[in-house]
């Protein structure tokens, strides 16, 4: 997957005087902050115990997931199971689990009145502003690695390491089929990192937590319900929610590749647009009152 | 900034609805995900009742479409297409056809029931040649294609 | 021309402003302002509500960018130098903030390691100077006011600052407080340390200020040392009151340098005079049978010139206890 790693590593803001070291202490800092604070804390345990409770729950009755790719096979390789948690929640938790700390992070320096305190010391608004980003970024990063790996390990752990019947009908080893889906979780990064910039923007823009942390939940259904419509496919490339699914044809066989080429620089652009739209909306305000 | 908005909403609804004619979905697509899913597919049916059979040798086609007669159509997303698929079975000169409903959604995945004949695709599991209840791959399957 | 503000030809002044000019909607907020800041030296800002002290103080700590005009911190400029303009300058603008879920020592721990450097070997004696004692184990969203204004100072001490910018600094704090921060501030300055401070109470600036600049509609209604305001003062305001006023009008009307007048309300006189005619005066008083019963400085001579000089008259004076300063505008 080196095209996504590539585009991976491009959509990194370094925005122009504020990566000298300095803003490696603010993401420090930054980090250390999150770390202590309960509510990523839960939504970190969330991540890693919920796959867990999923497959226990899907153990204990018959049926099936029936609307979600390879739910039918959840009971046959657990290789299904990180699957139709990507399938399933991949659209809206993803991006709801980022933005618990993108919409927020810039907006709580709003909410507790300490952007004079924190913009009087040592450090330049680019470099507060690179390093809130960066550790917003990283933890987007973490969730979603967590809940992934967390989701592969309940179905091996707990289904079994079965071939996986792929989306051709072919079957698929085991290695093969645990390449796929760590190639599948890697590839919804780029636009978790994309959900992740609309956080950060609507958390400048808004200066309030709640527009920062609903609104990207919002615009991703929104955008969701937009793409359950027979769209050009021009607007439906354009699409946040579309990368989403571009790991479907990593099953099929042959594969194709095109979604998650273009998926990544989608995603890649909403990212640097948001980014610096927040950015630009940062360096310029005025710290006053209240 | 409420203005830029509007205009954007606006000018993806209007290329929606512009590209009403443009969606990825069409017939020649859908055969070409179907059938040879319905190969492989078979093939693993084939081999979990104990017979061995080579994919090389099925050579499925299929035959799909939405609604019939006059209301017929070969484009677009939705839960009415039909499709036939037919494949050689027994040889290579004895072709057998099976029906299946399929729901396509407008992201290029489908799903595809089974509608006959009813010991190939007719219920949910089957059983295996050494006895356990497996699930039958040919009664309900996805699969998924490229809109591009 | 700056050389001339500076005490040693190669020491830059801490701070440096020539024609500082800013708008907020529309509204002048500071206006063509020049302000300059030597080491060692304690500046005041006095000027009413709404007179632009705090938007100066915002655009020299570079939380508001000026509209017009050019500003120095020790020679360095914000817009060149960026984060390191700030470099041996702290201190905070209106009431501290601080994060109210962490305790105050846990907020300057944060605050020191976004400084970075030896920041945290000075939190202990940041803590001490400041008052704050055990207090600083308690979680700041229980805090006074006066509690957040000890934390503020602490955390300016922190960054061990050549500048001390602080706004209204003893707003909150009770006498013993601001008994504190006065000996904090002339003990910063004899060490070397810049002090600026803004205050609309003239009183409070004058026992501590070596420099003043007085701010009216954003504009600086004087400026320079806090000699030659005194120099400038008039006469300070007494409010008397006597066992027979009519007569002790008609003494005062033999005697010059003093001005004695009725009271809005009939029940006391109010008397403008230096020290010494005063003396002069009462005993005047006395040899013309009239009692004192009370006599009580009202408004010292400074005072009375700050409200000369910002519009606010004595006739405001009059009407309360305190200066009510929402009268004058801006």
């Amino acid at each position: 997957m080196t095209a996504l790693d590539t585009a991976g590593a491009a959509v990194r803001p370094a925005p122009a005087a504020a990566v000298r070291g300095g803003t490696l202490v603010v993401y420090r800092w930054e980090a250390a902050k999150l770390v202590r604070q309960v509510r990523t804390r839960l939504v970190v345990l969330a991540c890693v115990l919920a796959p867990f409770l999923f497959v226990a729950a899907l153990k204990m009755q018959t049926t099936t997931p029936q609307d979600t790719l390879f739910g039918r096979w959840v009971h046959d390789s657990g290789f299904a199971v990180p699957l139709v948690v990507l399938g399933f929640a991949g659209q809206w938790a993803l991006p709801a689990l980022t933005s618990v700390v993108a919409g927020d992070i810039f907006a709580c320096e709003d909410r507790h009145g300490t952007w004079r305190t924190i913009l009087t010391r040592s450090r330049s608004r680019g470099q507060i502003f690179a390093g809130k980003t960066l550790a917003a970024l990283t933890y987007g990063v973490v969730v979603t690695v967590l809940l992934g790996a967390s989701s592969l390990v309940a179905g091996v752990l707990m289904v079994g390491h079965q071939p996986l019947v792929g989306l051709s009908g072919t079957l698929l080893a085991p290695g093969h089929a645990t390449a796929l889906v760590l190639a599948s979780w890697a590839s919804v990064l780029p636009p978790v990192l994309a959900f992740t910039g609309l956080g950060l923007l609507l958390s400048v823009a808004g200066r309030n937590g709640a527009l920062g942390i609903g609104g990207p939940v919002v615009i991703g259904l929104l955008m969701q319900l937009g793409s359950m419509a027979d769209l050009p496919v021009p607007v439906r490339t354009l699409l946040l929610t579309t990368p989403f699914g571009a790991w479907h044809g990593l099953f099929t066989d042959p594969p194709f590749r095109g979604p998650l080429l273009w998926g990544a620089a989608v995603s890649a652009g909403y990212l640097v647009l948001c980014v610096g739209g927040a950015y630009a909306l940062l360096r310029r305000r005025d710290i006053t009152g209240g | 900034m409420r203005r830029t908005l509007a205009l954007a909403v606006t000018a993806l609804a209007l290329l929606g609805a512009a590209g009403c004619d443009t969606t990825g979905v069409t017939r020649d697509r859908v055969n070409a995900a179907v059938a040879p899913t319905f190969a492989n597919l078979y093939v693993l049916q084939q081999q979990l009742r104990g017979r061995k059979v080579a994919v090389a040798s099925v050579k499925a086609r299929a035959d799909c479409a939405r609604g019939t007669g006059p209301n017929a159509s070969t484009r677009g997303a939705g839960d009415d297409w039909t499709c036939t698929l037919t494949w050689f079975n027994a040889g290579p000169a004895i072709t057998a056809s099976a029906n299946y409903q399929l729901h396509v959604q407008a992201n290029g995945c489908y799903t595809a029931d089974g509608d006959g004949p009813s010991d190939l695709n007719g219920t949910p599991t089957l059983t295996a040649s050494d006895g356990a209840n497996v699930t039958n791959p040919l009664w309900r399957f996805d699969g998924c294609f490229d809109l591009s | 021309m700056a050389d001339a503000s500076s005490e040693a030809p190669a020491v830059a002044a801490a701070v440096e402003a020539r024609g500082l000019a800013r708008r907020f909607d529309g509204a002048v907020a500071v206006a063509g302002l020049d302000l300059t800041v030597g080491p060692g030296r304690v500046h005041g800002l006095v000027g009413p509500n709404g007179a632009g002290k705090t938007t100066l103080l915002s655009m020299l700590l570079g939380l508001v960018r000026p509209d017009a005009g050019t500003l120095r911190l020790f020679g360095r400029t914000h817009g060149e130098h960026g984060a390191r303009a700030r470099d041996g300058v702290a201190g905070f603008v209106e009431a501290p903030r601080f994060y109210p879920y962490l305790t105050g020592r846990a907020n300057l721990e944060l605050l020191a390691g976004l400084d970075g450097g030896d920041a945290r070997s000075r939190i202990a004696s940041a803590l001490e100077v400041s008052g704050l004692g055990d207090a600083a184990k308690a979680k700041v969203g229980g805090y006074s006011v006066g509690m957040r204004q000890r934390l503020g100072i602490a955390a300016s001490l922190l960054r061990d600052p050549r500048l001390l910018i602080l706004d209204e600094p003893t707003s909150g704090l009770d006498p013993a407080g601001m008994r504190d921060v006065a000996a904090l501030v002339r003990r910063l300055a004899g060490d070397g340390v810049a002090v600026l401070l803004s205050s609309h109470d003239m009183d409070e600036v004058e026992g501590l200020c070596d420099d003043v600049t007085i701010m009216h509609a954003g504009r600086a209604a004087f400026d320079g040392t806090m000699a030659e305001l005194r120099d400038r003062a008039p006469a300070p305001e007494f409010l008397l009151t006597t066992s027979d006023d009519e007569k002790a009008l008609d003494v005062a009307t033999s005697s010059d340098g003093l001005v004695v007048a009725r009271e809005a309300d009939g029940e006391a006189l109010s008397v403008r005079a230096a020290r010494e005619r005063l003396d002069e005066y009462v005993i005047a008083l006395g040899r013309a049978g009239i009692a004192v019963r009370t006599l009580a400085l009202r408004t010292s001579a400074l005072k009375s010139l700050f409200f000369d000089l910002t519009g606010g008259g004595p006739a405001d004076a009059a009407t309360a206890a305190e200066p009510t300063l929402e009268k004058v505008p801006g």
